[in-house]
């Protein structure tokens, strides 16, 4: 991991012209490639960004990011702060926490526990943006695709819209949908599912583990 | 203080004490080993108020003294240095540990709250340190694993017919079994802490025989120069006697280890953590194991077993059902049914001295 903090101005040039005037930021280039520019505010969306493959031509106080597509990143470096690079090794991978990994396989196993008729077509239903908890289909053959958090706040609604927008051109997936579940829904969230056209569903964990078959007990 | 000893017994010393310390109590000295010197004999101490592990280990060019050790750090410089004598030395408040041309300075910490070892010693009945090991390994997996269910944490020790008798269940299972040795007088009824009871399982592997020694308050097994103590859980154990079914009309005689290859092979398709039910049928023509998986896909296997009574299906959580059927040890065991829904009764063939009752799940 490369890590350039620097007064820059960056040029894209592919799908549209877009350029970020002279200001300091951060250039993050992962060992895959990747190239993100940060400012110093929002949680996790870059500026701008070249997913990889990319082509990195550095050139005295430029870099010119480049992929197969045709994108050009051009990123001029007007006053480089600090530079450094990390060896990070291997990521183990997002470990969710116990109680919504748990919701998420319990709600696999019962979807009618989210809406009487839901069957579960696969859990992590693989998108560009990272997976879709669980992708079921409705009593009509629609497809529902269900973000599950322990809490629901507003990141996770905002999560599934993401996945609903880049889900939307497959047209194998009729009529999609979103829902949105979690063991409690702020009311924040809630407005903001309903603006979007989410279902909110809360679940009561305690009763989804009541649901689980082995609860046939001895005494 | 100061001594001399081998590094492999210190670190086993070191290691079977620190098991019991804990770095969670707000009494900081629970995270410590008091280590106390007399003549040539080195005890070392670790306790977390409830479980203690005490060794007594020979030392040699001994000055006396007692100190607290941090035990996870001592226990982990002990092991890591070569081979050979280590000399420890207390100074102000350092702990100089060495060996060779390894050299350690460790921060001792502060000895007024230090609780005051509770068990007995002596006056215990000695049982084949093996016996009991095989028991612990049948039985403590049986016992919840959850804080919240109490008494169910832990072992019933029982005495039944001059015999001793382990019983512990999270009330979907449930596993008992007898040892040959009268330990407790016939009623007398006692729950230990699976915790403890898996600690004690690791002390017993190199040891001959263990003595036990259970009062009104705590159970205390010594193994040679180990000893472990452990305050007794309170509360009622579950009536498990009433749950036994006195003869299930079906029964199924099947290779354990043909089972067990069999359920770890029709598994694969189940990757869901908390259990994809594994269907039995029980048929004149033979056993079919099979496992459905939404994910994953499906398998079934068919397995050759020596049956009598009704073709009965059943589903079965497969981990506690392959825990039951490994527990019983033996080539053959046996299944016995009476309905789906009802509870299954595993046992070795011809051994009544294991019992696993298992709850099959809602099909």
């Amino acid at each position: 991991m490369r890590l350039v903090v620097a007064r820059c101005s960056v040029q894209y040039e592919g799908r549209l012209d877009a350029q970020l005037p002279e200001a300091v930021r951060l250039v993050m280039v992962k060992a895959d490639g990747c190239v993100a520019i940060h400012s110093d505010g929002g949680a996790y969306k870059p500026l701008n960004w070249m997913n990889a493959p990319n082509t990195i031509r550095e050139e005295e106080t430029q870099w010119i990011v480049s992929n197969p597509k045709g994108e050009t990143l051009t990123i001029t470096f007007h006053e480089v702060i600090s530079d450094s690079a990390h060896e990070f090794g291997d990521d183990p991978g997002l470990q969710k926490d116990g109680v919504e990994a748990h919701l998420q396989e319990l709600l696999a196993a019962v979807p009618e526990a989210i809406a009487p008729g839901l069957t579960l077509v696969r859990r992590e239903w693989p998108t560009s943006i990272g997976p879709v908890d669980l992708m079921c289909r409705d009593e009509n053959g629609h497809y529902v695709a269900v973000e599950i958090k322990r809490r629901g706040e507003i990141d996770g609604v905002e999560q599934l819209a993401r996945y609903l927008e880049v889900l939307a051109p497959d047209t194998t997936l009729t009529n999609l949908r979103g829902v949105f579940v979690a063991q409690l829904i702020k009311p924040q969230a809630k407005t903001m599912a309903e603006a979007r056209g989410i279902v909110c569903v809360e679940v009561n964990y305690d009763d989804l583990r009541g649901r689980r078959p082995e609860e046939l007990r001895l005494f | 203080m100061k001594f001399r000893c081998e590094r492999d017994i210190l670190a086993d010393a070191f290691g079977a004490a620190s098991r019991a310390a804990t770095g969670r109590a707000t009494n900081p000295t629970l995270s410590c080993l008091r280590l106390v010197l007399a003549g040539d004999s080195l005890r070392v101490t670790g306790t977390d108020g409830d479980l203690t592990i005490e060794a007594v280990v020979p030392v040699a060019d001994g000055k006396d003294g007692v100190v607290l050790l941090p035990a996870k750090l001592a226990s982990e410089v002990v092991r890591s240095l070569p081979s050979g004598a280590v000399t420890i030395e207390v100074g102000d408040d350092k702990v100089q540990i060495s060996a060779s041309r390894v050299n350690f300075s460790v921060p001792t910490g502060a000895e007024g709250d230090f609780p005051k070892w509770s068990g007995s010693v002596g006056g215990g009945v000695s049982v084949p340190a093996a016996t009991l090991s095989d028991a612990l390994k049948q039985v403590v997996r049986a016992a919840s694993t959850d804080d919240a269910r109490g008494v169910l944490t832990g072992v019933l020790i029982t005495g039944v017919d001059k015999k001793l008798r382990l019983v512990a269940t999270d009330s979907y299972r449930l596993a008992i079994r007898d040892i040959d040795a009268a330990v407790l007088p016939d009623g007398a009824k006692f729950v230990v802490p699976a915790r403890a009871l898996g600690e004690l399982q690791r002390l017993l592997g190199n040891a001959e025989t263990v003595s036990i020694n259970i009062t009104e308050n705590d159970a205390t097994f010594e193994m040679g120069a180990t000893r472990l103590v452990t305050r007794l859980l309170s509360g009622t154990f579950a009536d498990y006697q009433r749950l036994i079914p006195p003869s299930p009309p079906n029964s199924l005689t099947i290779s354990r280890d043909s089972v067990l290859e069999s359920i770890r092979r029709v598994k694969l398709v189940a990757r869901d953590p908390i259990g994809t039910p594994l269907r039995i049928r029980i048929a004149p023509d033979g056993v079919v194991l099979r496992m459905v998986s939404q994910d994953s896909g499906e398998a079934h296997e068919q397995l050759d077993g020596e049956m009598s009574g009704n073709e009965i299906e059943m589903s079965f959580n497969n981990e506690l059902l392959a825990a039951g059927i490994e527990a019983c040890g033996a080539e053959l065991v046996t299944i016995q049914t009476s309905e789906p829904g009802k509870l299954a009764v595993i046992r070795p063939k011809d051994d009544p001295s294991y019992t696993y009752l298992l709850m099959p799940l809602r099909s």
